[in-house]
């Protein structure tokens, strides 16, 4: 198992480096989904803050405000799956083990390698995209 | 934030979290945890990777929590299983799971 915290940094490829700045660049896309995610949050809460010092709300509004708030909650979870995903991809490429990703991300080891393996194999080109 | 392990079980990451929500101070925990992630895109340390590793796992605990919460919100407001499972993208019968958890915790009526 590769320990990064005793891995000397060397010198990166030209491929390494596109790598990195090609995930950055993913990681800040699901990050704006986040953040999109967060500020629904943050008006649904608002709302419900402000109904608490006018009339209550029909039952109606209520289950479009929880229908509003599991749609954000649903962004975030998608957000938070391709972080976890995206993670895994870039640590396995990097050269740390299954059981190093899951203690970081607390996902059981199995988890991890199932989860990379089923991206890496979506990601791979098929015989024929080599063939064309 | 509390550190909780995604192995636990789903309601007790809830339970973890049930304070924080009676404080409403979720949504904050969530834009402390986005604004950390940021300062460590693009820089590939490993103690930034590792640092990456745990606001993931923490953003991933947290909406955890935020499915128990709207369920037993969802539930007390009186929106069906199946409206909830829709919403929140998990099956009905997890849905329902959930909320028994939760009435036998008390947490539900």
């Amino acid at each position: 198992m590769t320990n990064p915290m005793n891995v000397q940094q060397s010198r990166r490829s030209v491929p390494d480096i596109w790598t990195e700045h090609a995930t950055a660049s993913t990681w800040s896309d699901t990050l704006s989904r986040l953040n999109d995610a967060k500020e629904a949050l943050q008006r649904q809460k608002q709302l419900s803050v402000d109904q608490l010092h006018g009339e209550l709300p029909s039952k109606a509004a209520m289950k479009d405000q929880m229908r509003a708030t599991g749609s954000a909650i649903r962004t975030l979870s998608d957000a938070a799956s391709v972080l976890t995903i995206e993670f895994i991809t870039a640590a396995v490429e990097r050269g740390d083990s299954y059981n190093q990703i899951g203690q970081w991300l607390e996902i059981d080891p199995g988890t991890v390698r199932r989860w990379y393996l089923e991206v890496s194999e979506e990601n791979s080109p098929t015989q024929d995209d080599e063939e064309g | 934030m509390a550190r909780a392990s995604r192995q636990r079980s789903t309601i007790h990451v809830w339970q973890d979290h049930a304070a924080e929500f009676s404080a409403e101070d979720l949504v904050q925990q969530l834009k402390y945890l986005t604004d950390q992630f940021q300062k460590t895109v693009g820089d590939a340390t490993p103690i930034r990777i590792r640092r990456r590793a745990r606001l993931i796992s923490d953003i991933s605990t947290l909406v955890t929590a935020l499915n128990i919460e709207t369920v037993r919100q969802g539930v007390a407001t009186g929106c069906s299983y199946t409206k909830l499972g829709q919403w929140l993208e998990v099956s009905p019968t997890s849905v329902m799971t959930w909320a028994n958890e939760l009435r036998k915790l008390g947490h539900l009526a």
